[in-house]
């Protein structure tokens, strides 16, 4: 059972926890900062961040289809594989709900989103105040979500690699494989 | 004096003027740029009075007061910074105003203006294009734009002073309709 996940599946993993973990931190820090310069500048990086994790996610999703992540090890309880699947699957639809209720948000508020400061993005929504309310609700609803599933996630492959000692966390971090 | 005269001019021309701008059909209205983002606001209250006739547009007249509390940045957070001192500092400057000083012809149907915008004690001279469309039976819709500095009017104090965030350049957009016989 030392079966562990690809390099491109790594790949994808670590470059959206990265991603995701910066989104997240950059949202919480915009919204505590008086209007300011820099604020609207953490604005837009937050925003190319959102939209860098909505790209990456559907190319990662395709990815996914497509290949079989390596089997959990036989003593993980049935219950528990059916957790980690359930909980995967909706990390997936969160890494591109929280996105695009942003990007919907911004439209609905006025202001488009330009990736990179260049390519300005289509306006999926026309401007509607009271819209653009409930879309930052969703917004942060969906996003908060998102930080509790990650906080799981990670705590749960922390637990099985310190607590049931098994080889869980070692097929995301090779390194980790325990000899023999 | 020569203000003096001016400003007496303006104070009798809404009086005589036959031609009304029909505020709930007219707008005043700007697209500024933040990292590259274009947004819109518009000015809510303003009251404008001009005289326009297509035939002899050097006579045309207006001028122009916006109140700038009433601005929409599209942003509330947005509209409590632009009403403060660093921006339109509303409470101490309530109005906005243009005069036109000068219009002229320039091809069909489109016309240059000239004039003196006032905003937060700093007057400055613009010109703008615009066209004139009938409108209704005896009504002209005259839409024009103007890009403006926002800093030579010394829009954006402090922090806000940095143009790399927000950029310098405002494009002011007037959409009038003015009603009656020149």
């Amino acid at each position: 059972m030392n079966e562990h996940y690809g390099a491109v599946a790594r790949g994808f993993h670590w470059a959206m926890a990265l991603l995701v973990l910066l989104a997240l931190a950059l949202g919480e820090v915009m919204t505590e900062l008086p209007v300011s310069p820099q604020r609207l500048e953490i604005y837009s990086y937050h925003k190319w961040v959102g939209v860098t994790v909505l790209g990456l996610v559907l190319v990662r999703l395709l990815w996914r289809l497509a290949h079989r992540p390596p089997a959990l090890p036989a003593g993980v309880p049935l219950w528990e594989q059916r957790v980690a699947h359930v909980t995967h699957w909706v990390l997936y639809l969160l890494m591109f709900l929280v996105p695009l209720s942003g990007w919907l948000m911004s439209s609905a508020k006025g202001f488009p989103v330009v990736y990179l400061g260049i390519w300005q993005l289509p306006d999926m929504l026309g401007k509607d105040k009271a819209l653009g309310h409930l879309l930052e609700n969703v917004h942060a609803v969906l996003a908060n979500g998102l930080l509790t599933l990650v906080g799981l996630h990670v705590a749960a492959a922390l637990k099985h690699h310190f607590i049931d000692r098994d080889e869980v966390l070692a097929r995301m971090v090779p390194h980790l494989r325990r000899k023999g | 004096m020569k203000k003096l005269l001016w400003l007496l001019l303006l104070s009798v021309l809404p009086a005589q003027a036959q031609q009304l701008v029909v505020p709930e059909k007219s707008k005043i209205s700007f697209v500024y740029r933040q990292m590259n983002v274009p947004a819109e606001g518009v000015f809510g209250k303003f009251q404008a009075t001009a005289r326009f006739d297509p035939v002899a547009p050097n006579a045309a007249q207006a001028s122009l007061v916006i109140s700038p509390a009433s601005i929409d940045t599209s942003s509330d957070e947005g509209n409590e910074i632009a009403v403060g001192q660093d921006w339109f500092d509303a409470k101490r400057y309530p109005e906005v105003r243009f005069v036109a000083t000068r219009v002229a012809p320039a091809g069909t149907g489109r016309y240059a203006l000239w004039g003196n915008l006032t905003v937060k004690g700093r007057t400055r001279p613009v010109s703008a294009y615009f066209t004139a469309k009938r409108e209704g039976s005896d009504g002209w819709r005259l839409d024009g734009s103007v890009p403006l500095k926002r800093l030579d009017f010394a829009l954006g104090e402090g922090d806000w002073k940095d143009t790399a965030t927000l950029a310098n350049t405002v494009e002011v957009k007037f959409s009038m309709l003015l009603t009656g016989q020149p």
